[in-house]
């Protein structure tokens, strides 16, 4: 295994390093806006449900039609209020990112997303429904009937439309096979889709309609959400943008599929991240100008420039080898909570596959110099595949164990219960970090849980390294 | 890890919610108003052969679409007896009414309207923009005298109190 | 010569002024019969069309006991009216409740006043003002060459004239919450009506006046624009402050 001398960081004896330590009452506020996030949102959609309780005349169970016709409404008020949460789970408010971190508001924003999809069918097939029974019409004729009476509501369909497209190419089905910037420029559409259907929500909704209040504050909900879009979508990455950029420093291969990428320059040195986090980069060079990539940091950060390993996984990932230095790079962030920070143990295990090793070798040095007893594990189905491994061998203090070699090879699976705690006795009192492949992060996760590691002590990057791409 | 059919769990509850709650909604309003009335407004009724008569107002007095805009050509019964469920469309002949010539085609199922489209309607255009005849001077107050009073439909007790009831006894 | 009549719960009151008096006017025998031939009218149409006798023409049709197929011309007139306006007021204008039954309250009083109005000019009454619970038609003027003057009742006093209208050979209609409360509602969206407290149009003939004006209230101050635009009527209405709206009269003086 060829590895290029790299500047090492690792120095000698337990050193706390410039990056800010969390202090555990952080922590708890963390969690606690984590909390309150989630029971904001539930509040704004209980408020609807109030507001269409107190809106609703008592002759709407007159007939079937028209009780249809109002949980429709109800369903669509809701809809309305979850919508806006969506889009502000990833409108990238920096309060949110630091207390519950991107990696979770993506996964909170795919659930609300299927959840949102399902609402707004139901929400259609109601609203026909109710219009079919009240009047004894077939769907179709219901469906004209409604856009006879109901402002805007064509706009509302397309709309409608292209949010079914949005869902459907963010499927992980689809997705998988879609080219990212396919992907990306679909989801684009949802805030068009937003715009279209926000008008017959208060020129046509029985309830806004009816009340003056509410459209207010149904104005203010989705212009307050359209503005943080802007400021911190949109408006701040281009500040930052303007005030300077970084530059690829070096590009190293460092074995089969892995390449380093150094970043260095002002941007660089503004960045303030820790261990194990991930930056969104942007390469400024035809062929990556596209996608902002979520690429993690495999070194612990030292104010002047920092390193990206990135694993073969996509069609620009394999072709981040062929940078060339000096290339100018956008980067954002730094998002995520892979950080030494989680670790509540003295006793940390960090398992690793693939590329993977990047943010573990970062996070497990950073634990290292912090004083805990750390053990890394990294998986790997060949030698050549070991990158960044001389880095953590012959660390005092830091046990590394590779695991290489195919399963079908070994003849057994080196990550199964039996072996890890062969390897690892003490486990479950350790913290148990984890990056890698999705299926390996799963199964060794379970297989973690059953030697005794209580779900608080393990921990990932909830955006799987699929989306590396 | 995030499992696929989370954002399908959270939708079954949120429905579930939903759901509750438009029953909830709905067993109240049964409570409040099993039966709505014909004509909740007091009136005492005249020496007329009916209980009341709603006023020039849209569809009823009382109890009105909730939301659903109405599609006026549907008589619509509830228990439309075992009909046929052919569909069948009869054009009328054109016939002249005071304000116009007017064919209309209804469709109907069984006995149930479904559709009436019109075919001939008068007044489809009063695109001149003409106003009855008025008179555009500006009235002498000494020749203000009220002939007749227009307004709302009266209750009997507003009948009884107007200056219509005057101008009708004098 | 003042006739009245009560039917549908409602006052019908006809003058026909100088009959039997003036030279060019009608004899009162004339005038008599042509009257007895309104009030009929109106008595046949309350038969047919009354949703609280349930053998009048509507409950029929609305228990579907009776096809459509067999109604009468005058039913499929009302509805096809009904119809009409109900398309061109994009919807507010409905005559179907909520449970399924038919309502045709809102145009029947103005169709039959209409149509006890022509009963009235066909017998050869060339002047006069008919009064159907507020609803007026007027053939003709007060006087030759003097218009009938209309009142436009004062929503907030029963005994007040707000506004005089000067009207010849047309029909007045007038609606608002303040007798009945905000009965009107928006049929599009159920929500009640509240933004005018009144309105009155002014029309060729009473079942357009009568259903512009119920659509008006429902639209709110937009409607007055739409009954101008779509329908060439005149409006005046009001609003809850007690501003006043109009479009398409002539001018009003005050009472």
């Amino acid at each position: 295994m060829t590895s290029t001398s790299v500047p090492s960081n690792l120095g000698p004896g337990p050193v706390p390093t410039a990056s800010a330590v969390r202090t555990a009452s952080r922590r708890r506020a963390d969690a606690l806006t984590g909390v309150l996030l989630r029971g904001i949102v539930a509040a704004a959609a209980a408020a609807a449900i109030v507001f269409w309780w107190t809106t609703t005349p008592d002759d709407a169970t007159a007939s079937a039609g028209t009780a249809v016709t109002s949980v429709a409404e109800l369903a669509g008020l809701v809809l309305g209020v979850l919508v806006c949460a969506q889009v502000l789970l990833v409108a990238r408010v920096p309060w949110f990112e630091r207390a519950v971190g991107l990696d979770r508001l993506v996964t909170w924003h795919r659930t609300l997303g299927a959840t949102v999809l399902l609402l707004l069918a139901t929400h259609v097939v109601l609203m026909v429904g109710g219009q079919s029974l009240t009047t004894s019409e077939n769907p179709w004729s219901a469906l004209w009937s409604l856009n006879r009476a109901v402002p805007d509501l064509l706009w509302a369909l397309v709309g409608g439309v292209l949010f079914l497209a949005v869902a459907a190419t963010s499927a992980r089905v689809v997705r998988r096979h879609l080219p990212y910037e396919a992907w990306y420029a679909t989801h684009l559409g949802t805030y068009l889709a937003i715009y279209l259907t926000f008008w017959h929500q208060v020129r046509g909704g029985a309830h806004l309609f009816a009340s003056p209040t509410a459209r207010t504050l149904w104005y203010a909900m989705y212009l307050a959400t359209a503005a943080c879009v802007l400021v911190w979508r949109v408006g701040l990455p281009l500040v930052r943008q303007a005030r300077g950029v970084a530059r690829v420093e070096r590009v190293v291969v460092e074995a089969d599929g892995v390449t380093s990428v150094w970043l260095g320059g002002r941007a660089v040195e503004r960045l303030r991240a820790q261990a194990g986090q991930f930056v969104l980069v942007r390469f400024l060079v035809r062929g990556h100008l596209g996608t902002a990539h979520p690429y993690s940091l495999s070194t612990v950060p030292d104010g002047a420039r920092v390193r990206l390993t990135v694993g073969a996984l996509g069609d620009h990932s394999g072709r981040v080898g062929a940078l060339a230095p000096g290339t100018r790079v956008v980067v954002e962030g730094p998002y995520g909570r892979f950080t030494a920070d989680r670790a509540r143990h003295h006793g940390v295990l960090l398992v690793a596959g693939g590329a993977g090793i990047g943010p573990v070798r970062a996070v497990a040095e950073e634990l290292w110099r912090r004083g805990h007893d750390v053990v890394v594990l990294h998986r790997a189905r060949s030698e050549r595949v070991l990158a960044l491994a001389g880095e953590l061998r012959d660390v005092p203090g830091l046990r590394y164990v590779p695991l290489v070699g195919r399963r079908a090879e070994l003849g057994h699976d080196p990550l199964a219960a039996g072996s890890v705690k062969a390897l690892v006795p003490d486990v479950a009192r350790r913290d148990v970090f984890l990056c890698g492949p999705a299926s390996l992060c799963r199964d060794v996760e379970r297989t973690v849980r059953s030697l005794g590691v209580p779900r608080s002590a393990v921990h990932y990057d909830e955006l799987s390294f699929e989306e590396q791409r | 890890m995030t499992g696929p059919w989370r954002g399908s769990a959270l939708f079954v509850g949120v429905a579930a919610v939903i759901g509750a709650a438009a029953a909830a909604r709905f067993a109240a309003a049964e409570d409040a108003a099993p039966a709505m009335a014909d004509a909740p407004s007091s009136e005492t009724t005249t020496s007329g052969s009916s209980d009341s008569s709603s006023p020039s107002a849209s569809s009823s007095a009382d109890d009105t679409d909730s939301s659903t805009p109405s599609s006026t050509s549907t008589a619509s019964s509830d228990d439309s007896a075992g009909s046929d469920d052919t569909e069948e469309t009869v054009v009328g002949s054109t016939s002249s009414t005071p304000y116009g010539s007017v064919q209309v085609s209804v469709t109907f199922k069984g006995t149930t309207i479904t559709k009436v489209d019109v075919l001939q309607a008068p007044n489809d255009q009063q695109s001149d923009g003409a106003t009855p005849t008025l008179a555009s001077e500006v009235v002498e107050a000494q020749s203000a005298k009220v002939d007749t009073v227009s307004g709302a439909t009266y209750t009997s007790e507003a009948y009884l109190e107007s200056v219509q009831y005057a101008i009708d006894h004098r | 010569m003042r006739f009245l009549l009560t039917a549908m719960a409602l006052p019908f009151s006809v003058d026909v002024p100088d009959a039997g008096t003036a030279a060019a006017a009608p004899g009162g025998e004339q005038v008599r019969e042509a009257v007895a031939r309104a009030f009929a009218v109106i008595r046949v149409a309350e038969r047919r069309f009354s949703r609280h006798l349930p053998d009048s023409e509507l409950s029929r049709l609305d228990r579907a006991e009776l096809r459509l197929h067999d109604a009468s011309p005058e039913l499929l007139e009302v509805l096809t009216v009904a119809e009409t306006f109900a398309q061109a007021s994009g919807g507010a204008f409905g005559v179907e409740r909520p449970d399924g039954h038919l309502d045709l309250d809102g145009v029947v009083k103005g169709w039959a006043a209409q149509r006890a109005a022509d009963a009235l000019a066909a017998a050869g009454v060339e002047r006069f003002c008919l009064n159907a619970g507020g609803d007026v038609v007027v053939q003709g003027g007060r006087a030759p060459g003097v218009p009938w003057q209309v009142g436009v009742r004062s929503p907030w006093s029963t005994a007040e004239t707000l506004v005089v209208l000067p009207v010849h050979d047309g029909a007045v209609a007038t609606s608002g919450s303040y007798e009945r409360g905000a009965h009107v509602r928006d049929a599009r969206t159920g929500a009640p009506a509240t933004a005018l407290v009144s309105a009155t149009v002014v029309a060729d003939d009473l079942v357009t006046a009568d259903v512009a004006v119920t659509t008006v209230v429902a639209l709110g101050e937009d409607g007055v624009a739409w009954a101008q635009d779509e329908l060439g009527c005149g409006v005046l209405a009001l609003r809850a402050d007690g501003t006043v709206v109009r479009s398409g009269l002539g001018l009003a003086h005050p009472a």
